[in-house]
């Protein structure tokens, strides 16, 4: 097979990042790490109803990573046949399609609920900043156009901050399925249907475990990075 | 998300594969595989070891969970606990299948093998059904799910999602007595 006198791809990369591991900054990882945290940070994104802090670390780490793979493919000696060539080629599709999954999950979260997502801006990337004030204005002018100017003059509200409050929000009360990285102790669940002053729910997390309940209750923890959602 | 993201997930898990030519070592983004030598077992990826299968250069070293007695015993304690017993990867059903598609003549008993399988999952399902009710009855604040594989609660997702959200806004309106 010609495959075994080849030029390693990636090995020069897997050095560098190899070396940087050793300092303890929160801004270097190994790829390893990074494809993790990206996939996890994908995930949280996917199944959350509100919009998570944007991984502007992660994403552009990634971004880099893949140009390099990139550029590395195409300059590549070895036949777009070989086995190397083939590994390396899947292994950045599949990085690809996470790391693009998460811009879309985000940009559709984002039009989804524009004016809750422009009230929490420091979630944003400022391109997801811009793109969600363009949105919301758009879709604003939009809507005057077609539907405001058609009313009667009586019928027309044109205070502006009363219709954006009747804007669709982001339900917290939406049930999520989790899974613990460390123990919880003492996680109060309040129950707001419940007038009555019935006890409100102490549980106790340990690590590893599956739960299932309202994310309003566990919002903080996935914040802090305590529990990562499956 | 939709079980295609579930399959892309557990195609992440290392699998053992006994290879049948020379290659030496891949630098990968998660990690090194190799160097690939004849008949010596090495672990990689799931999804590099479906394309080897595929182009018939290795062969599948069927995992422990996968073999007819872990299966039986698997299924055994499923039907013994009312509640759902512990299983050995998040993935398992997904795995299960896929590594019968691809290579079922690796696995010993194979046949067999699946038709446990499809018990253990009928089993499991059915447990599930009947939890999903309790849980909607009851109106709980949480329920604990700890063994449930990713597959199971992709299943389960979007369903009890929408129904729970449908009795919140139902209790909602109803007048307190």
């Amino acid at each position: 097979m010609d495959e075994n006198n080849s030029f390693p791809i990636l090995s020069q990369n897997g050095i560098e990042e190899e070396e940087e591991e050793e300092d303890d900054d929160d801004d270097s990882m190994t790829s390893q790490q990074l494809f993790q945290r990206l996939q996890q940070a994908w995930l949280n994104e996917k199944y959350s109803p509100v919009l998570l802090k944007h991984e502007n670390l992660l994403v552009l780490a990634t971004f880099e990573l893949l140009d390099d793979i990139e550029k590395r493919l195409k300059s590549s000696e070895h036949k777009t046949t070989s086995f190397r060539w083939l590994m390396h080629r899947t292994e950045y599709n599949r990085l690809y399609f996470i790391l693009c999954s998460y811009i879309r999950t985000r940009c559709f979260k984002i039009e989804e609920y524009p004016a809750a997502a422009l009230n929490s801006e420091e979630l944003l990337s400022p391109e997801e900043c811009v793109y969600a004030h363009t949105y919301l204005n758009n879709m604003k002018h939009h809507l005057k156009k077609t539907v405001l100017t058609e009313l009667k003059s009586e019928q027309q509200q044109t205070d502006e901050n009363a219709l954006v409050q009747l804007l669709p929000k982001p339900n917290l009360n939406e049930f999520v399925f989790f899974q613990a990285d460390k123990s919880v102790n003492g996680l109060v669940l309040t129950s707001e249907s419940n007038n009555t002053g019935a006890p409100n729910d102490v549980l106790d997390i340990k690590s590893d475990d599956q739960y299932i309940m309202q994310f309003k209750h566990i919002h903080k923890l996935i914040v802090e990075k305590e529990i990562h959602l499956v | 998300m939709d079980i295609d993201e579930v399959q892309y997930l557990s195609e992440n898990e290392l699998i053992s594969v006994v290879p049948n030519f020379k290659h030496p070592e891949i630098n990968l983004i998660r990690g090194s595989v190799g160097p690939f030598l004849p008949l010596i077992p090495l672990q990689v990826p799931m999804w590099m070891a479906i394309h080897l299968k595929e182009s018939h250069r290795c062969r599948f070293v069927c995992p422990e969970w996968l073999t007819l007695d872990s299966v039986q015993e698997l299924l055994k304690q499923e039907q013994q606990q009312a509640t759902f017993t512990s299983m050995p990867n998040p993935y398992v059903f997904i795995l299960s299948q896929t590594i019968m598609n691809v290579a079922l003549e690796d696995v010993p008993n194979g046949d067999q093998i699946r038709l446990l399988m499809k018990d253990l999952w009928d089993l499991r399902l059915a447990k599930l059904r009947s939890s999903i009710g309790n849980l909607a009855l009851s109106g709980s604040l949480y329920a604990k799910v700890t063994h449930l594989t990713q597959v199971e609660i992709c299943l389960i997702r979007n369903f009890l999602k929408t129904s729970l959200k449908h009795i919140a806004q139902l209790q909602d309106v109803v007048p307190e007595e």
